[in-house]
Formats: structure tokens, sequence, C-alpha cells
């Protein structure tokens, strides 16, 4: 016991000492009245920023930041929510760039995220979108609107989410799944782009990329016409396709292509990698 | 001077150093002169936007019809996309002028590599000879690069290596791209991608060029 109180004691003083001093420095929070479809943008170099919705006309954004050199400001202009983080001086270091928001909006709000590096991670908000990062990985899950997202190296991911995407890599994989969208656009350099999704009639679904892997998922109830090329790589198919004509684009003979219709053709399939491989698998 | 030397040029064209020759030859060919009407309209407005003001889509339009018109691009849906990430900007004026300058150079682009080779005696040089037009393209992107990445000043090493990671998988992309160009030069999957990627690295530099702004402010 003895020696259990001269280990406790320290470990105790410590804990107390740390008690007066908030894991996070500088909290600010802010809560703005909105009318019907607002719109939040948000700048920001470096954190995580989470975006929920709920049933209230209201915004409230909760924002973390450790240091005293950076800033964080929210306003109201008109029906426009504007957040952003700024740098107060030059002598920072990249654990003082760290900004976190945890913010809330009604369901219609639209969203205009810039996040350097980090997470964007948005829940169940229904208006249009969009996002530009660097580094940030971008989740989304059930959201709906005109998405359109453009990363340097983050990755995309879309889990149940419906209208239409645009999705803009150069080195991030891009994923899309359980979503419900007529009309998709993912392109990536060097990122592996997943579609498993339902392909909806007289849908259009564009993947491509310069290397890595596309995977398409379908179902034995899937209606899809399909056109995929792969410049230097390969295309592997488990689809048991119709033929279609073939387009008047010459390919060069090193080309791997396929085109085929399954069932009656409904959706459109575009498929496109220079180097990489090109994957048409049923789901399992 | 001919077409050829002249559009290797336009980069000093848009600082304003206008060599006689190159006078000359803006008076004489319609089609050089119409794209540095294209070019000065870039230049002047530039300093004229504000600090989230994007360049003018009336602009983009003004040199895709011109493109379009002269039937030098075949798919208009290339340049629509282009014109996309340029509506899509809002960014201060050191970076409009970078994006203004890669947006030129992307025109260009298009205009030489989208055209299906003519013969020789129909058109000016430097429609025709892709490859060396190609070059002086790199040669203007590569200056801009140096630019973008000696000006990059920004205090998050993250996003500065993904920044810079990016470019050479971009620059690696092109060299590919050109080099399949070579041995297939009327394959227009890899034009695709190389266009792709000429569109992709003035996006990036123009992020690039963003980020020192914002480290500079």
């Amino acid at each position: 016991m003895k020696t259990g109180g001269r280990t406790l004691g320290p470990v105790l003083a410590l804990g107390f000492a740390l008690a007066g001093v908030p894991a996070l420095a500088h909290r600010v929070q802010k809560h703005f009245k909105v009318d019907s479809h607002p719109v939040l943008t948000l700048h920001n170099s470096s954190g995580n920023i989470v975006i929920r919705s709920w049933p209230k006309q209201e915004v409230q954004v909760i924002a973390n930041h450790k240091s005293e050199k950076v800033d964080v400001n929210a306003e109201l202009k008109g029906n426009m929510v504007e957040v952003s983080t700024h740098i107060l001086t030059d002598d920072v270091t990249p654990a003082d760039l760290e900004a976190d928001y945890q913010i809330t909006v009604p369901q219609e709000t639209e969203l205009s995220i810039h996040n350097d590096s980090g997470l964007v991670d948005v829940e169940g908000v229904l208006g249009d979108m969009s996002f530009e990062t660097v580094a940030a990985d971008v989740n989304l899950s059930r959201v709906t609107g005109y998405i359109t997202v453009r990363t340097v190296g983050g990755s995309f991911s879309c889990n149940e989410c419906s209208g239409r995407i645009d999705a803009n890599s150069i080195s991030g994989a891009i994923s899309l799944i359980g979503s419900e969208s007529s009309n998709v656009q993912a392109r990536s350099s060097t990122g592996n782009i997943l579609l498993d999704s339902d392909l909806l009639p007289n849908g259009l679904y564009q993947l491509r990329n310069y290397s890595g892997q596309i995977d398409v998922l379908f179902s034995p109830s899937d209606s899809f016409d399909i056109t995929a090329i792969s410049m230097r790589g390969k295309v592997e198919n488990e689809a048991d396709l119709k033929e279609s004509p073939r387009p008047e684009r010459h390919l060069p003979a090193f080309a791997r292509s396929l085109f085929g219709v399954y069932n009656e053709g409904r959706a459109r399939l575009i498929l496109n990698s220079f180097s990489g491989t090109i994957v048409i698998r049923r789901r399992q | 001077m001919n077409c050829e030397e002249f559009v290797r040029q336009t980069e000093r064209w848009m600082e304003g150093e206008r060599a006689p020759e190159a006078r000359e030859h803006a008076i004489a060919c319609e089609r050089c002169r119409s794209l540095v009407e294209d070019l000065d309209a870039i230049r002047l407005f530039a300093p004229q936007l504000g600090a989230s003001a994007a360049p003018p889509e009336r602009l983009w339009v003004s040199i895709r019809s011109q493109l379009e018109r002269e039937g030098l691009v075949r798919e208009p849906g290339w340049t629509e996309r282009l014109g996309g990430w340029v509506r899509l900007s809002a960014r201060p004026l050191v970076t409009a002028t970078a994006g203004a300058l890669a947006l030129a150079l992307i025109a260009v682009t298009v205009a030489t590599r989208v055209q299906a080779p003519r013969p020789v005696a129909t058109g000016p040089a430097w429609l025709t000879s892709d490859q060396t037009e190609l070059s002086s393209i790199d040669n203007q992107l590569d200056h801009v690069e140096r630019g973008a990445i000696r000006s990059l000043h920004t205090p998050n090493p993250a996003v500065r290596e993904a920044l810079q990671e990016n470019l050479m998988i971009i620059d690696r992309q092109i060299a590919r791209c050109e080099k399949t160009l070579e041995q297939a030069p009327s394959d227009e999957n890899t034009r695709d991608y190389l266009y792709d990627a000429y569109q992709q690295k003035a996006e990036l530099l123009n992020m690039m060029a963003e980020r020192s702004t914002a480290a500079a402010e």
C-alpha cells in the first residue's frame, strides 16, 4: 500500500495540474438563426470538420483550436454563414494551424467547404455542396444534392448519397457505395475508384483514372450499356454481355476494351483508364 | 517570325514585352492576332479582379467559341470542363493572374493538341507540328511551375508535400502520354489523357499560387 501511495501521489498531482489546463485551449460556440435554404461557407487550413443536420432553422458552429496564433471567425451575412480560420502570425507551427469544427445545420443547407488537411465528414445534409481540399479526406453519408468534390491527395467516400456527383482528385481514392445517383463523374489520376451502387435507368456513370483500379459492382437485376477501355492496362469482366456497336473512335492495338449491353442496357457506364485495371464484377 | 515562334513568346507578350517582329506577325496573322487579343484581355482584366472575384466566364466563352469556330476543338465537353474549374474558383489577384496564364496555356494547348494532323500547306505551322508545339507548351508550363514552387510558402507541411508530390505525379503522367503519342500520334484517347493532365496541372499550379498568396497576406 505504501508503495502504491508513493506512485499515486505524483500521478494525482499531475492529474490535478492538467485538470486546470483544458486540453483545447480555445473554444468558440456560435448560433445563427437562418431562413430556409441557407448557405454555409468554411475555409480552414488544418483540422477535422464534422457537419450534421438537425430540424432547427439554426446553424450552430463549435470550433476548437489549441493555439492563440490562429483565430476563428463565424458570422452571418444575409442567409449565409461564413466561417473561417485566420492565421494571426507568420510564426506558426503545423500544430498551431489546427482548428476542429463541429457544425450543425438545417437539412437543406448549401455547403461550400475548403479544408487543406485533416478530414471533412458530412452526414444528413440535403443541399448542393462543394468541397475543395489538398490533403484532407472527404467522407459523406446520406447526403443529397449536386455534390462537387475536388481534392489533390485526399480520398473521397460517399455512402448512400443521391443527386449528382462530380468528384475529381489527383491521387485520392474515390469510393461510392450504396448511392442512388443518376449522374456520376469520378476522375482520379492515380487513385482507385469504386462504384458499388444502384445503376439507375437512364443514369450516366463516367469513371476515369490514369492508373490504379476501377471497380464496378453490379447485380443480376441491373441494366446497363458499358464501354470500358484501358489503354495500357487490363479489363476484367464478370457480366454476361450482349454485343453492342463499337464506338467510332479508333483504338490502338495495345488497348484493352469492352463494349456490351447487360439486360436492357438502361444505364450508361463509361469507364476509362490509361494504365490501370478496370474490373466489372458481380456483387456478392 | 512565324506562328510557332509567335506562340513561343506569348508568355513574354502577356508580361507586356512585345518585340517588333512579334507585333508585325500579330498584325499580319489573323489567327495569332485573335489569340493575343484574348490573352491581352486576360492580362488587362487580371488587375481589376477583386479579392474574391473569379476570372470572367465570358472570356473563356470567347476563347472557346474562337477555338470551336476555327474547328480546333472537336469535343466541346473538354473545354466546358476547363471552363468549369475557372468558374468554380474564387481567388485573389496573384492567383487569378497565374490561373489566367495557365488558362491561356491550356487554351493554346487545346488549339495545338486536339487538331487532327493536317497537310502542312493548309495551316500555320504551330497548328500542325504537334511535337514541336508541345515542347513550347511544356516549357511555358515548366516556367510557371518553377515560379509556383519557389513562391510556395505554406506553414502546413502536409499541404506542401501533397502539392509537390501530386505535381510530380502529373508531370510523370504528361511525360508518359507524350511518349505514347510519339508511338501513336493520332490516338485521341491518349490526347484526352494528356489534356486531362494539362488541365490538372493548371489547377494544381493555381492552388499553389493560392496557397502562396494566402501565406503572404
